[in-house]
Parts: C-alpha cells; structure tokens; sequence
C-alpha cells in the first residue's frame, strides 16, 4: 500500500468517517440521537467539501461547505428537533428490520458500492474510495427510508441518502 | 526484553490506572453539576479495601480465593505487552495482540466462575450477562485489531505502533475509521461504561461486573478493583497507541517523552468517553447485542475494507 497524497487522505477520511455515523445511525433506535448523528453526518461533509476546496483549489466549493454546515448541520436539525418537541412524537423508532440484521444488511451495501463504483473510477483523479463510500451511502439511505414507519424518519433518511448523493458529486 | 522496563512499566500500570478511573469519575460528576469525589479517590478506595477483613462464604471453593489473583496477574502481564511509553512494548510473548486478548478472556473467565462459585443468585445473574456481552464483544475486538495487524503485517504490538509510527497515513484509511470505531464500542462495553452497564450502581437490574463481584470484600475486592481500572487502561493505551501512535518514542530511554504523550491522549480519550457517558442513557440489557453487533458489523467491515479499499 502506497501511501497517498494527504489531501486525499483526509477526503477519503471525512467520508469514511461519514459512512461510521449512517451505520451508526442504522444500529440505534433513538429518534434525537438519530437528528443529532445527521447533524453530525452533514458537519463531516461540510469539512470534506472545504478540505476539497483546499486541497484542489476549487474555491467555489467553500461556498457550498458553508451552505451544508449551515443549512444541514445547524438549521434544518434544529428544527426537525422543535418538530419533534412539538408534535410529542414517540421517541423510540420502531424499524421493520431488527438493527443487527439491518447493520449486516449494510454492511453487504457497503461492498456493492465498492463493487459498482471500482470499474467507474479507473483512472480517476480521487480515486475509488469516496465515490465507493458515497455510493454506500446513498444505498444505506434508501435502505433507512424503506426501514422506517414514520414520516419524520423517513424524511431524516431522506436527508442522509442526499448527503451521499452530494458525497458522490464530489467525488 | 530489558528488565528495568518491566518493573517501570508495571508500576505504571499500577500506579496510573486508578487515577485513570478517578479522572472519570470525578469529570463525569462535574458534567453533571455535582462536585464529585476527588480524583484520587480509588487510590483511597483501594488502600481501604487493602486493610479490610475479608468475609468468605462457606460454600466457596479454591476458584473463589483463586480468582483475584488470576484476574489481577493476568490484566497485569497483558498490559506489559502494549506498548505505553515506548514503541516497544516491555514483554513481548507468543502471538502479540491474540496473547493480549486472551489473557483478557482469562480473567473474565475466571471472574465469572468467581460469580457463579458462591453460588449466590446475583453473581450467578452477572456472570450469565457478563458472558453474553463477552461473547459478541470479543470477536468484535479481535476483527478490529486483526484490521490493524494486517496493515502492520504482524500482530506483534511494538511492530504494530512501529508501522503506525513509520506510515501515520496509512492509520487514516477507511477501513481504520471504522476499526477505531468499533473498538472504541468495545472498550465502553469492557470497561462497563453507560450504555452497557452503569459502573456507579449497585441496582439489581442493571448491573453486570458489580453483580459478579457482589461476593468479594477486602483485600479480594481492592484486587478485583485495581485489576478492572488496569484493563480500562490498557484497552484506552491500545486503542490510542495503536491507532495514533505520532509522538511515541521508538525507544526505551526517552520515557519522559513518552509518558506527556501518553498522558495527553489518554485524557482526549477519557474526555470521549465521559461524553459519551453524560449524553446517552444506558441501554436496556436486551438492546445492548444490538450495539456490541453494531461494533461486530463495523469491525468486519473494517476487515473486508482492508482488501477492498486499496
């Protein structure tokens, strides 16, 4: 194993990174921990957009970490955490698959998107970690929403599906 | 092996451990308003529990009087081969990390006879938990650490932070995320920290290794004691060491170095995990196979990442 550059170190860091809070959000119940864990998921890919910008000189792109980190990592977070407040909505999620099947089930997604996204990414410029990583991502996503029974976390895994998908822009 | 690097690095075990435990406490009950005990406090504890007299059932055995002292001898010799202060690691016997672990296993074995032998309902009920939790807990920490070994290419420790000092980038990749991860889930289900189990209880339904030791009293108990705030050290040295070892000295006379470092990271890591204490409630018995396979899950795909991601 050669060791790359660290930018894309560190990209492929955030992501992977990214990749641990949506398991993690697939092995917990908790509908709170659930919203702050998404916080946390668009924070990552508010930094992996800056260190992007950084390390490939693309500046517009510290435009979008801002709009992430301030759209998807405070706002709208805080008010699904109001909806939640308001609406008295039961706090323990009830999943149709029990979370350990579930996490092996994500797992195996995680492979098929290394699978997919290796004969896409030869030659490219990142290289096939972030785009693998992002296309798990988006499969772990629209496994959440298929998993879950109730609108408010099934948009909150809509969220995360889009935030491998802007994962996967990238890269 | 060089003798004088045994006998320090016991008495760092020794010594460092319960302040380790202490420093927890005491953070964790200023999080949550109350002044708490000072952190020396275990060592007190310990010292006490040293002069106390000790009560033991009738209906004991040999595995009862014997268990302190394999628990206490195993987390000892198990800690000697991780490197704490220097990349190289004291004692460095068959199998590295798989001896390690499995001196691990030995004291929890022999602590949950230790349950079981009074035959008293409560340390029969820890024992039960104890070896379900362990049960999921320790593959997922053998997956985790075998990530490691194979990038290293060997499970021997000090060859282990050695690579990891020569390649920190290569610590950075996926599939260690998700080992960091997993393991950092074990080392709060081993040490017995929030979600698992409540280490400042003594309530019939929760408890796990309180409800094992239930039995022991005086100096039993102080060993029982030390030898579990050892392992929390050891597990936190191994998962700071192994996975960011920059700023380990590769050899044995730099140890002031090396003790700052270490000092440093382990109060990042016990910073993590009174967060994660004072965040999370602790999880329902039967929901706790649902995070420790969480763990088991990550840590086989750390595993699998190994090949995958190149």
């Amino acid at each position: 194993m050669n060791p790359p550059d660290p930018g894309t170190q560190i990209i492929t860091l955030l992501a992977a990174a990214m990749l641990v809070v949506q398991l993690l959000m697939v092995a917990q119940r908790m509908l709170l921990t659930n919203i702050h864990l998404f916080a946390l998921q668009s924070l990552l890919l508010g930094l992996a957009a800056a260190a992007i910008a950084f390390f490939q000189d693309v500046p517009h792109l510290y435009f979008m970490a801002m709009l992430t980190i301030a759209g998807k990592g405070i706002a709208l977070p805080w008010f699904l955490h109001r909806l939640v407040r308001r609406i008295g909505i039961e706090q323990e999620m009830h999943p149709w698959i029990n979370p350990p099947t579930a996490m092996i089930l994500c797992g195996a997604f995680t492979l098929v998107g290394y699978l997919v996204a290796r004969p896409l990414v030869l030659g490219a410029r990142q290289g096939a970690n972030v785009l693998s990583i992002a296309i798990a991502l988006v499969l772990i996503g629209f496994f959440l929403l298929i998993n879950r029974r109730r609108a408010v976390t099934q948009v909150l895994a809509l969220l995360c599906a889009e935030n491998g998908l802007l994962d996967q822009l990238r890269g | 092996m060089n003798p004088i690097a045994i006998i320090a690095q016991t008495l760092l075990l020794l010594l460092l451990a319960p302040l380790l435990s202490g420093l927890i406490k005491n953070w964790k009950a200023r999080l949550q308003n109350r002044r708490g005990p000072p952190v020396w406090q275990p060592y007190f504890d310990i010292a006490k529990f040293l002069r106390k007299d000790m009560v033991v059932s009738e209906h004991a055995s040999w595995i009862f009087l014997a268990t302190p002292y394999v628990l206490f001898l195993s987390t000892l010799t198990a800690g000697l081969m991780v490197p704490m202060v220097t990349a190289q690691a004291p004692l460095s016997l068959f199998g590295g990390v798989l001896a390690v672990v499995g001196l691990m296993a030995l004291g929890r074995f022999f602590l949950a006879l230790g349950g079981l032998d009074p035959a008293s309902a409560f340390g029969g009920m820890g024992s039960s938990r104890e070896m379900t939790l362990a049960a999921i807990a320790e593959p997922a920490m053998m997956l985790a650490i075998f990530t490691v070994a194979i990038t290293a290419g060997s499970t021997n420790l000090s060859r282990i932070a050695e690579t990891s000092l020569a390649t920190p980038l290569n610590f950075l990749s996926p599939s260690h995320v998700l080992a960091f991860t997993a393991l950092f889930i074990v080392l709060l289900a081993e040490t017995g920290r929030i979600p698992v189990d409540n280490p400042a209880t003594h309530l019939e339904l929760t408890m796990i290794h309180e409800a094992m030791v239930l039995e022991y009293s005086g100096r039993y108990l102080a060993l029982i004691e030390w030898a579990s705030s050892m392992k929390q050290l050891i597990l936190m040295t191994l998962l700071c060491n192994v996975f960011f070892a920059a700023g380990l000295p590769a050899q044995w006379p730099d140890v002031g170095v090396g003790l700052i470092v270490l000092l440093a990271k382990l109060l990042v890591l016990a910073a993590a995990v009174v967060l994660i204490e004072f965040t999370n409630a602790k999880l329902r018995l039967f929901r706790v196979p649902d995070l420790l396979s969480a763990a088991f899950v990550l840590a086989a795909l750390a595993l699998i990442s190994t090949f995958i991601f190149t």
